[in-house]
């Protein structure tokens, strides 16, 4: 093989790189984005009741049709993380917890349907979800109002496990979704990106 | 996008030294295929070739081909275990070319926050050489991050650094070598990922002679399916 020719089949394996950067496809898409960027409506309802608070990180997300935007912050020791519709109405409020914050009945019940599912398991996120009524125009002071004075009857809870586990013969991580009581609504398996350049 | 050009700085002022000093530089282009064949193992094939930019113009331009070949298994959901055969064809375009079998042995420790991931490996080599043989010990962490938001998707960069460790420990030749490098990748469509990196060896630590520099400008191209 003399060095012309290896040089060229480089050259070719640049070109494909360069080729495959240039593809485009429908995804779902997820960035940081400035405060300004955010729906009105959504900067308004985060000013009345968070007004001086830093800090705050902001997201936008979309699948090609629709978009959602998001906000991130602390407030009184705990994580919060709002979404709101490309109008600025809220979708849900996801709260970071822990295992202590919820109530000895749910988590017997979570428990029972993780020592049913899997062996050797770690408990890697807990959020609680409230969640807005199916109404699309969300009264977002209302709603955030409901949660802040735990007005339970206003919202629906729904608490998110990211868990690292054996399950059958699964192995890797998880995302559940849990009702109010407890039982599973939904699970599915995390894909997560390929290790193969760390490992 | 302030995030991109500070590791663009970082990736290219070391050019400016290159010219000051002897310090070998050398371009690494790699292309990689993984395949995950169940949910606990994988199967990696992956070519590397080593170009000496200082000699780009003679037989010496290339001072190795290598194809490697490598399988992991998953212990849990943060450690593996794998073993591969790597093949170096040294000095390729030069008459009386060398060889080096390579065999290598390794488990990896992974921690995940979010798309971040910190990522441990310890492996064990022995490296049949057409001249001598060697048996090595090396320690690599190496912790990645999306730049765009929290999540990485298609089409966004991410950071990359890594240090590796590494100790000849055979009494023939005992030496000691780091591996420090920044890069900078995209993450393409269809699990496919293209980085670039820039590498600092210091080499030769316990020889005699002294330490030797080296930098090396990788370019590579993952698929994974």
């Amino acid at each position: 093989m003399n060095i012309k020719i290896l040089f060229l089949l480089l050259t070719i394996m640049m070109m494909f790189t360069t080729a495959v950067l240039g593809q485009a496809e429908k995804r779902e898409v997820e960035d940081s984005i400035d405060r300004s960027e955010m729906p009105e409506k959504a900067l308004e309802t985060l000013d009345s009741f968070w007004p001086d608070l830093e800090g705050i990180r902001y997201f936008a997300e979309t699948d090609g049709d629709t978009e959602t935007y998001e906000a991130k912050l602390e407030w009184d020791g705990k994580q919060f993380s709002i979404e709101f519709t490309g109008r600025g109405y809220i979708i849900d409020v996801e709260q970071l917890v822990t295992r202590e914050e919820i109530s000895s009945e749910v988590n017997g019940n979570i428990d029972r349907y993780l020592s049913t599912e899997f062996t050797r398991i770690r408990i890697t996120r807990l959020q609680r979800q409230f969640i807005a009524d199916d109404d699309d125009e969300v009264d977002n002071i209302d709603f955030i109002d409901d949660i802040l004075e735990s007005d339970e009857e206003d919202y629906e809870v729904r608490y998110e496990l990211e868990v690292e586990g054996k399950s059958g013969s699964a192995i890797g991580a998880f995302e559940l979704l849990f009702d109010h009581y407890g039982e599973l609504i939904q699970r599915r398996k995390i894909v997560r990106r390929s290790l193969d350049n760390i490992w | 996008m302030k995030t991109f050009f500070i590791v663009l700085f970082f990736l290219l002022s070391p050019l400016s030294a290159l010219s000051q000093s002897n310090i070998e530089w050398i371009w690494n282009p790699e292309l990689s295929y993984s395949k995950k064949t169940s949910d606990r193992t994988t199967l990696i094939a992956k070519l590397s070739v080593f170009n000496s930019l200082d000699n780009i113009t003679n037989q010496s331009a290339i001072q190795f081909i290598e194809p490697q070949l490598s399988a992991s298994y998953t212990l849990t959901p943060r450690w593996k275990i794998g073993g591969g055969y790597y093949y170096r064809w040294s000095a390729p375009l030069l008459d009386g070319y060398n060889y080096e079998h390579r065999l290598l042995q390794q488990a990896g420790y992974v921690s995940f926050l979010g798309d971040q991931r910190l990522a441990h490996r310890f492996r064990l080599e022995q490296r049949i050489r057409s001249s001598s043989y060697q048996n090595r010990f090396r320690y690599r962490i190496s912790f990645d991050f999306p730049l765009q938001g929290e999540r990485l998707d298609p089409g966004e960069t991410y950071l990359i650094l890594k240090n590796e460790m590494m100790t000849a420990f055979n009494a023939a030749e005992a030496d000691a070598e780091n591996r420090a490098s920044v890069g900078l990748g995209w993450s393409l469509p269809g699990s496919q990922k293209f980085e670039i990196n820039l590498q600092y060896r210091t080499q030769d630590v316990f020889s005699g002679s002294g330490i030797s520099h080296l930098l090396l400008f990788g370019t590579a191209f993952y698929i994974s399916r």
